[in-house]
């Protein structure tokens, strides 16, 4: 029999109500106000689970997010959640909960064998074993060790929860709703700044919450109602509880992670986030975020029934439960005390109340006495017993006697470490204080201010002044008038004193462990520093203390004074490992929160989007675009209705989505002059009603865009960019403007948006357009190849040229962005007669590429204009961006692969993008590689696959055979080496 | 990272782009080619203050300089880079 | 042809959208001419008197004038707002072309970008959510304007009344950003943020 048990009366639970869950299958019942942990306790439940290592039973060690032991798993289904800590669950109807780390049962762990095992299993085991032979470590160690590690078993099913994310500003941000975060929220928020008062738990009030004191004569509970009350009900301060401040960030930002609907069982959260991740922004932050106690390394201090006194204190007053019947307390200061006299009081007979330091006097000590606890100084219990659970202790006595406590429940106070993590994360790094016997942030923190038992001040009396006086300094200087509050009377404040305690020697062999979750003991510090890890940084991670998901927050500073007894040196020489976001453990799930599925990027789509689907648009994601890549008919796959589109096109006449191509309005006295240093050929001669194609180029000398410019009169032009770069080349302008050239009159603007618009090629395309088209005149000598007007479709402004990415007679034609559904429906419509066909991207790309027209695969920022053919493009006569280096070395030799044509020998193979050109037969290896295929197409004239690639000496070797090698599936195809151009090389179709 | 832009205030650094280190003065176009091959590809990565480019991309798309410790990321500058001198 | 095309909507529901029931509509404002303004260096007051406008000089600031809302963008570069019944845009902006040659440059836009109005009690606290700009009505009270991003999507806040805001956004993007409003919107039906 255990001694946990609920007691009678008392307690922040509504015993009126009963909750049923289970635990390992086990039907249990609680009350609303109970977590698991409470739960379980009240239930006699002591054992809740294994440890990682050595598979030891364990039981409860803590209250709250420092808790390393009660790890569970909550089910079911898709929305199982492994390694959460049962004192951070709050209980509610119809939980499902499991231990982890046993099989086949709690009670019985196959695993435990490792305890047996244990000498071999020591710290630094994973560098030691496992090394040999090498070829077992895939084929059979993984395997073993994958299975063996980690505690609980996540679900492979979606999470079905969403999630959400919110920004926030204040004034004042105030970290933790203890004495001194209340005090300080209280005195901004009177004084009318913006507060934000965060805490992680659901109710507020930290340990205000686990005492019996009295605050201004009457319980603390009654200075906390009314302090919340009013908090409340002040508009500008917010209260975020069940929130944990996970990390600070540069410039005062503070990200939090809100559990919004956890405590609700899943099928009532309706449309609620699981979880908010929050991105606070304030002027000042107040960390008022206590402290945690630490144990102590004694043997056997993992049994279950070992636990920390603070939240022995804590489990009585918040749900009147309690872990044992009969407690020894091991406490090296005054919280120890308080709480074996409030447990009295409530009554568990506590058997001895242990001190490793020099004997005090005060009310809590006088009133012990009184109720017969045994009190025992300069002694210290070097061990806990029993079988599976504490049923006696071992104390050492003031004069080296040793004598047997039976008890069924030892509490541990060694001292209390500030939670001083958040300043950590900032870079600044805690000190250790001597007469604390913990670490304390320094004095300068940034932007933070520290008060309360997170700075070092433990005693409720100074929680509370500091938290009034930081606050009515801070609001003085954010320029808000704070009137200063009289500081509520308490009941006698004992000063905080403690004697260094982090390990007791053991002469009976037992494991005294310092890390519980991650199985590390003493005697592996000692192994560390054995083997020459003696720098804290090292001893860490060679035993991995701290390592595990409590990230050491009872542990690490034991460890950490353990080492230094070890190396004999002060632990403020030894100092601290440093402290990284997340304070507690965050779900991936908050951080994405809305960006997943549909919601992971914008979409964008073009206003033709709705018409091209009515005529059958397959689409496909481009960026951010969908956009229409084929439109099949009936029983067509994508290689068939894109060369059926392309004979139409090539035969009549097609219609295709152009919009998201980039546009840029540029207007002023120096437009032309801009321009002429943005692209690399010339652009003097280029007249209104033109457009020309241009190269724009990096200050290296390679090809960074291209498009093409049209000019509407003398200092109005839009350039027309491809669909990707469309946002860089805007940013490229506005850089060289702002930065190097803002001498130049120039105006320009993204106009993208603004226009939507068709290409219209083929033979017919001139005829069909002609009929919405009224002004201007489209005949060949009216409009011929590369004009440009602005014109009209009845009332409407629209914007056409004739130019051509497909080859063909072509004219693109824009419309202000919300008539071009309209516009379409209408080319549609007049294009019936003709036999128009919808085409996408499949046939634009197939017919780009027999032309030889390069694009994005071929501008892949390695290739100079000289690379792809257009060398004569590349003024000599102007000074343009990349001109000062196109004549490298490098940039000449004859060697470079450049653009190429190929097509496949054997009319029966296909090509892929990016394989490799060998010579015929060669090894696939880096000497034999002599250029890539860029792109691909199968071609309709040529009635194969063909290809542009980029060959070195390419220009030479038309009539050549080479191999493209594509290793990835094994392939290799036999090609040809011609001209890049497969279709009307010298334009007829085009100029005609 | 918040950056303090000079025409829309403090904002979150995911409404920027950053081009780079601030690059020396631009050559005059008949420079010598060595002279450009220094300004394209040579750069000094100091631990302590350093100049950037940023774009203010999802906002007034200003190009500012800011001058930013990379050791601490502390910013102890944002300025127009139109008002630069030394380009 | 006689007939001329006919304007579409950006969104779908050309009626009001509820962002979460509770009071907050979300629409799309049609119908509207916006107009953008560059002046050459040094041709503000001149653009200013071409216009007849009172043109504001400072980057993220407006000025109404009559039913003319008039944003500064960025110095010497506006934005201007005026309804636009008749679908007429076009045709001012080539006239507006013509009249500031010289003086300024005037592009089109009213296609380029939608307008959402968001109103009623909640639309603060809705926008709060996805923006990281503070919206607190003492930081941005009614007039304020701010170019800044929403769910990585570029996006200008007009704050026009208490709770009653304009968010301009390019064409293309102005589906994706209803869709979180209104999904955020109703997330925060379920339960206000604290």
């Amino acid at each position: 029999m255990t001694g946990a048990r609920r007691l009678p009366e008392g307690g922040r639970i509504d015993r009126g109500t009963s909750l049923a869950f289970t635990f390992d299958g086990k039907p249990l019942q609680g009350h609303p106000g109970d977590t698991l942990a409470s739960a379980l306790l009240a239930n006699g439940v002591t054992v809740v689970g294994r440890s990682f290592k050595y598979h030891r039973p364990r039981g409860l060690v803590g209250f709250g997010v420092e808790e390393p032991n009660a790890l569970v798993t909550l089910g079911p289904g898709a929305r199982t959640l492994a390694n959460t800590q049962a004192t951070m669950v709050e209980l509610h109807q119809g939980l499902d909960a499991r231990s982890q780390n046993r099989w086949p049962s709690l009670a019985f762990d196959v695993m435990a064998i490792n305890g047996w095992a244990s000498r071999f299993l020591a710290a630094g085991f994973y560098y030691k074993t496992f090394m040999w032979p090498p070829e077992a470590w895939t084929a059979f160690y993984e395997k073993v060790i994958r299975r063996a590690a980690g505690l609980g078993r996540a679900s492979h099913e979606p999470d079905p929860d969403h999630y959400a994310k919110a920004h926030a500003f204040a004034d004042i941000l105030v970290v933790g709703a203890g004495p001194a975060g209340l005090m300080a929220a209280l005195v901004a928020g009177r004084a009318g700044a913006r507060v934000i008062l965060v805490d992680e738990m659901p109710a507020l009030g930290g340990r205000l919450r686990h005492t019996a004191r009295a605050i201004d004569g009457s319980a603390t509970t009654l200075w906390l109602e009314a302090t919340l009350q009013e908090l409340e009900s002040l508009p500008n301060v917010r209260l975020l509880p069940r929130t944990s401040v996970f990390g600070a960030y540069d410039h005062g930002i503070m990200a939090a992670v809100e559990r919004v609907s956890d405590h609700l069982p899943a099928e009532t959260r309706g449309a609620l986030p699981r979880q908010r991740y929050w991105q606070i922004q304030a002027k000042a932050t107040i960390l008022a975020t206590g402290a945690i106690e630490r144990g102590i390394a004694l043997a056997g201090n993992d049994l279950p029934g070992v636990m920390l006194a603070s939240a022995a204190r804590a489990y009585l007053h918040e749900h009147a439960v309690v872990g044992g019947q009969r407690p020894v307390v091991f406490t090296t200061n005054p919280s120890g005390y308080v709480t074996a006299l409030e447990l009295m009081r409530a009554g568990v007979d506590v058997q001895a109340v242990v001190d490793p330091g020099p004997r005090v006097d005060n009310e809590t000590v006088v009133a012990l006495h009184e109720a017969g606890v045994q009190l025992y100084w300069h002694s210290t219990i070097e061990q806990a017993k029993g079988r599976g659970r504490v049923q006696g202790v071992v104390m050492a006595d003031d004069v080296g006697g040793r004598r047997e406590i039976a008890c069924d429940q030892l509490l541990l106070s060694g001292g209390w470490n500030p939670t001083l993590h958040l300043t950590a994360h900032q870079g600044f790094r805690p000190h250790w204080d001597t007469k604390l016997q913990a670490f304390v942030p320094p004095a300068d923190v940034g932007d933070i201010t520290v008060v309360g038992a997170a700075s070092g001040r433990f005693e409720l009396e100074n929680c509370l002044a500091d938290g009034l006086n930081d606050a009515v300094a801070l609001c003085r200087k954010l320029g808000f008038s704070a009137k200063t509050p009289t500081l509520p009377k308490l009941q006698e404040n004992v000063p905080y004193t403690t004697t260094a305690c982090f390990a007791v020697e053991n002469a009976s062999g037992g494991k005294a462990f310092v890390d519980l979750q991650n199985d590390v003991t003493v005697a592996d510090l000692e192994l560390a520093v054995r083997e020459g890890y003696k720098s804290v940084e090292h001893a860490k991670r060679y035993t991995t203390h701290g390592m595990a998901t409590d990230q050491g927050k009872t542990t690490g500073v034991v460890g950490h004074g353990v080492l230094a007894e070890i190396l004999k040196r002060p632990v403020g020489e030894i100092g601290t490992t440093g402290y990284r976001p997340p304070y507690t453990a965050v779900a991936i799930g908050a951080l994405a929160h809305h960006h997943r599925g549909q919601g992971f990027a914008p979409v964008r789509r073009t206003p033709l989007h709705d018409v091209q689907a009515k005529h059958g648009a397959v689409f496909f994601e481009t960026g951010l675009w969908h956009r229409a890549r084929y439109f099949p008919e009936a029983g067509e796959d994508m290689a068939a209705a894109s060369r059926r589109e392309v004979e139409a096109i090539r035969s009549t006449v097609g219609i295709a989505d152009t919009t998201p191509l980039g546009k840029i309005e540029l207007m002023g006295p120096d437009a032309q002059a801009f321009i002429e240093r943005l692209y690399c050929n010339g652009f003097s001669t280029l007249k209104p009603g033109r457009a020309r194609y241009g190269l724009m180029l990096r200050e290296d000398g390679m090809v960074m865009d291209d498009g093409t410019v049209w000019c509407f009169a003398e200092g109005h032009f839009m350039i027309t960019t491809t669909t990707a770069n469309a946002a860089a080349v805007m940013s490229h302008i506005e850089f060289y403007h702002q930065y190097y050239w803002r001498e130049l009159d120039v105006a320009y603007a993204s106009v993208s948006e603004q226009w939507a618009g068709v290409a219209i090629a083929g033979p017919r395309s001139r005829e069909l357009l002609q009929k919405l088209v009224d002004k201007p005149d489209l005949s060949d000598t009216a409009f011929p190849f590369m004009a440009v007007a602005e014109g009209r479709v009845g009332k409407v402004v629209c914007r056409i040229a004739r130019i051509s990415f497909s080859g063909e007679r072509a004219f693109e034609i824009y419309v202000p962005a919300g008539y071009a559904a309209d516009l379409y429906d209408r080319l549609m419509a007049e294009g019936a007669p003709l036999g128009i066909v919808p085409y996408g991207l499949e046939a634009m790309g197939t017919m780009r590429i027999e032309k030889g027209h390069v694009a994005g695969p071929e501008l892949d920022g390695r290739t100079t204009p000289a690379d792809l053919g257009l060398d004569r493009m590349q003024s000599r006569k102007k000074p343009h961006i990349g001109h000062a280096l196109r004549d490298r070395e490098g940039l000449l030799d004859p060697a470079r692969p450049v653009l190429v044509g190929l097509k496949v020998v054997n009319a029966k193979h296909r090509l892929r993008a990016g394989a490799h050109l060998v010579p015929r037969g060669a090894e696939p290896i880096q000497s034999n590689d002599q250029g890539h295929v860029t792109s691909i197409a199968f071609s309709p004239s040529e009635g194969r696959y063909i290809a542009l690639a980029l060959l070195a000496r390419g220009t030479d070797r038309h009539g050549q055979e080479v191999d493209a090698v594509f290793p990835l599936k094994k392939e290799r195809v036999t090609v040809e080496v011609c001209a890049p151009c497969f279709v009307d090389p010298k334009g007829a179709r085009l100029r005609g | 990272m918040r950056i303090t832009c000079p025409y829309c205030g403090s904002r979150g650094s995911e409404e920027f782009t950053c081009l780079g280190n601030t690059p020396p003065a631009r050559p005059a176009d008949d420079a010598p080619v060595a002279a450009w091959v220094d300004f394209v590809y040579l750069r000094d990565n100091p631990r302590g203050p350093v100049t950037e480019l940023w774009q203010h991309v999802q906002g007034c798309r200003t190009w500012l300089i800011v001058t930013r410790d990379t050791r601490t990321h502390t910013v102890a500058k944002v300025e127009l880079a139109s008002r630069a001198t030394g380009r | 042809m006689a007939e001329t095309l006919i304007d579409r909507p950006a969104l779908v529901a050309t009626r009001p959208v509820a962002a979460g029931g509770s009071g907050v509509r979300l629409h799309e404002r049609a119908g509207l001419c916006l107009l953008q303004v560059i002046a050459r260096p040094g041709q503000t007051r001149e653009t200013g008197r071409v216009l007849g406008l009172d043109l504001p000089d400072e980057p993220n600031t407006t000025k109404t004038v009559e039913a003319i809302q008039i944003f500064c963008l960025r110095p010497r570069d506006w934005l201007i707002v005026m309804e636009d019944p008749e679908g007429r845009a076009g045709a001012v902006a080539v006239e507006a072309r013509a009249r500031l040659a010289g003086h300024a440059a005037a592009i089109d836009q009213s296609h380029g970008r939608v307008v959402l109005g968001l109103a009623g009690e909640g639309s603060r606290d809705l926008l709060q959510q996805g923006l990281n700009v503070d919206l607190h009505p003492s930081e941005f009270p009614a007039g304020s304007l701010a170019q800044t991003g929403l769910a990585g999507i570029a996006v200008m806040v007009h704050c026009t009344s208490a709770e009653c805001f304009d968010l301009y956004v390019a064409r293309s993007f102005a589906a994706s950003l209803a869709a979180w409003l209104v999904h955020h919107g109703a997330t925060l039906e379920a339960g206000p943020v604290p």
